[in-house]
């Protein structure tokens, strides 16, 4: 057998079979085993925080939006294979009263409202549709006053009586209501309109981009997508991220010290197997690399500890109702499930960076006093 | 096999100086003087636990300073020690214990010598013990025998019957004497005790 696994064997399984040296050794790999998971939940809560925001922004916005004459002909454009849909829209702000009472909504101009218009209205008066949230806040009402407070061809003030059509599968960042784009209520000016275009793969709306500026290149300038409308937002929520996870790490180093002092308080202890070990002719190198392991051992029990509860907890959280124990309500805050994601990508940095802390910390102690300074420690005089 | 030439090991308030001192095969010399006059420094400088601060100490015909690291290493197979820095690890079996020079040195026991050494000290109870549990005359028998595991051409032994009774410092001196005779162990022993010295062929005073 080799001598080092032989002596790492016993001596990993002496430090928690001896009283003195069980405790210390606890608290290094608990430490470690907590700042691993808190680390890897908070990194991957917020990964997940970040993907919903995504999703609700691709749910909820075109993916790219453009500005063009209201006669352009844009069907070229349909023939780009990630593009989906393109929409005209034209939009204003204007206020809507029901049961008494008034808020601001944004107005917009949707081909899709004319189908319903069609298909649903008894009443003969316009069809109007309510963005998700508006509508569930509303839905006894199926006929609403709306005040146009500026509109652009009109100077002053119109109300109109509206029927309620339905909901759209989208919600505005602002109570909205959709709109006939053909008729427009004759309330919104239509010699400019703009283009939502929804795309199969929103991820390369920037390629897509290219690929619409080749054919029109008279939109530089008039088209944007929902990557660089919403970098604000995601900048911010990267360096939010970021910064937690520079304040986390400290956790990691923190723990780090606890190892670094266990060793050392091990390598003392150990002091007269270390001096028999060289008097009877082992290297320095061997005994190195003996407590090396063993500490190391210590500390990957805990990071391995650490990993399982955080696989566990973050399927926990995403499969079963778990988060309610906390007496959370998610649907209050409107989204659908606890933001968490097990990324693979912040699981290999975490663990590269922790690993490589914690190798630091049990390599320091052990080359520092068993290294060149090996015969300073098992003299009989120190 | 080991020669001593103007040796001296300086402390920050004293110093000590050897006579020059030759040790040939086969030979049982006791090293004897008062307390402080550097018999157990004189063990560690010859297995070079410790370094002199001029002179010489030639072992099989080189001087030890000239020893690289992998030459160490295979002289230090042939050295057998029983010092007190050389203790018994408190983790390990008496038998693992024994068995500990063969793992470092990545040498084969042979099972005739093993049993031999193990039935001369009498040690066959006492093979699956842990250290912690053996007297001290028994925890002496085991390390002489670890320093011997490996059939070395020296034994270099530092008071190795201090806090023995007499039975025990008997039984011990029998068994140097016994590994002196038989396999021609030259034995080189840091002693006050002068059952030992009288024991030996050889004596050198240290004062």
């Amino acid at each position: 057998m080799n001598l080092i696994f032989f002596l790492v064997n016993k001596f990993f399984k002496s430090i928690f079979k001896n009283k003195s040296s069980r405790l210390p050794a606890l608290i290094s790999l608990f430490s470690i085993f907590i700042s691993i998971f808190s680390i890897m939940i908070v990194m991957f809560v917020m990964k997940g925080f970040e993907i919903k925001v995504q999703n609700k922004i691709l749910e909820n916005f075109p993916h790219i939006i453009f500005q063009s004459p209201k006669n352009e002909n844009i069907s070229k454009l349909n023939e780009l294979k990630n593009i989906l849909k393109i929409d005209k829209t034209v939009e204003t702000y204007g206020a809507i009263i029901i049961n008494n009472e008034f808020s601001i909504v944004k107005i917009k101009g949707k081909t899709e409202v004319e189908e319903i218009n069609n298909k649903k209205n008894d009443s003969k008066l316009p069809v109007v549709i309510l963005d998700r949230n508006l509508f569930f806040q509303n839905r006894t009402n199926t006929t609403i006053e709306i005040f146009i407070p500026a509109p652009n061809t009109l100077k002053k003030i119109r109300k109109i009586d509206v029927f309620v059509g339905g909901s759209s599968n989208n919600s505005c960042n602002v109570p909205c209501i959709f709109i006939d784009y053909k008729t427009s209520l004759n309330i919104l000016n239509k010699s400019e309109s703009f283009y939502e275009v929804l795309l199969k793969n929103p991820f390369n709306s920037d390629i897509t981009i290219k690929e619409i500026l080749s054919i029109k290149p008279e939109l530089q300038g008039k088209i944007i997508d929902w990557k660089s409308l919403n970098s604000n937002l995601f900048n911010i929520m990267k360096l939010e991220r970021f910064s937690l996870g520079i304040f986390l790490f400290f956790l990691i180093l923190i723990s780090s010290t606890t190892l670094y002092s266990n060793t050392v308080s091990m390598i003392f202890q150990k002091k007269s197997d270390i001096a028999t070990l060289i008097s009877l002719g082992a290297t320095n190198k061997q005994v190195v690399l003996v407590f090396l392991i063993t500490n190391l051992l210590i500390a990957l029990c805990g990071y391995l500890l650490g990993v399982i509860l955080v696989v566990l907890t973050t399927y926990l959280l995403i499969n079963t109702n778990l988060i309610e124990i906390l007496n959370i309500n998610l649907t209050f805050y409107g989204i659908e499930g606890f933001p968490i994601i097990f990324s693979l990508e912040y699981f290999f940095y975490i663990s590269f960076f922790s690993l490589l802390i914690i190798i630091f910390a049990t390599y320091l102690p052990t080359k520092n006093y068993l290294g060149k300074n090996i015969r300073n420690l098992i003299n009989r005089n120190n | 096999m080991i020669e001593i030439k103007n040796l001296v090991k300086n402390y920050d308030n004293t110093s000590i100086k050897y006579s020059d001192y030759k040790i040939e095969k086969g030979d049982f010399v006791s090293i004897i003087g008062p307390s402080g006059s550097g018999k157990s420094t004189l063990i560690d400088l010859i297995v070079n636990f410790i370094t002199y601060s001029s002179g010489n100490i030639y072992i099989f015909d080189k001087e030890i300073s000239q020893y690289r690291r992998k030459e160490k290493n295979i002289l230090m197979k042939r050295l057998g020690i029983m010092s007190s820095n050389s203790l018994l690890l408190s983790d390990l079996t008496v038998i693992e214990n024994i068995k500990l020079p063969q793992l470092i040195h990545k040498n084969q026991i042979e099972e005739s010598h093993m049993s031999y050494l193990i039935n001369k000290l009498n040690i066959e109870n006492l093979l699956l013990k842990y250290p912690m549990s053996l007297s001290t005359g028994q925890r002496q028998r085991v390390l002489l025998a670890r320093a011997m595991i490996l059939k070395p051409d020296i034994l270099i032994a530092d008071e190795p019957t201090s806090n023995l009774d007499s039975e025990n410092t008997n039984n011990l001196i029998k068994c140097l004497v016994n590994l002196n005779h038989e396999l021609k162990t030259t034995i080189i022993v840091a002693t006050h005790d002068k059952v030992v010295s009288n024991a030996s062929k050889r004596i050198f005073q240290l004062r």
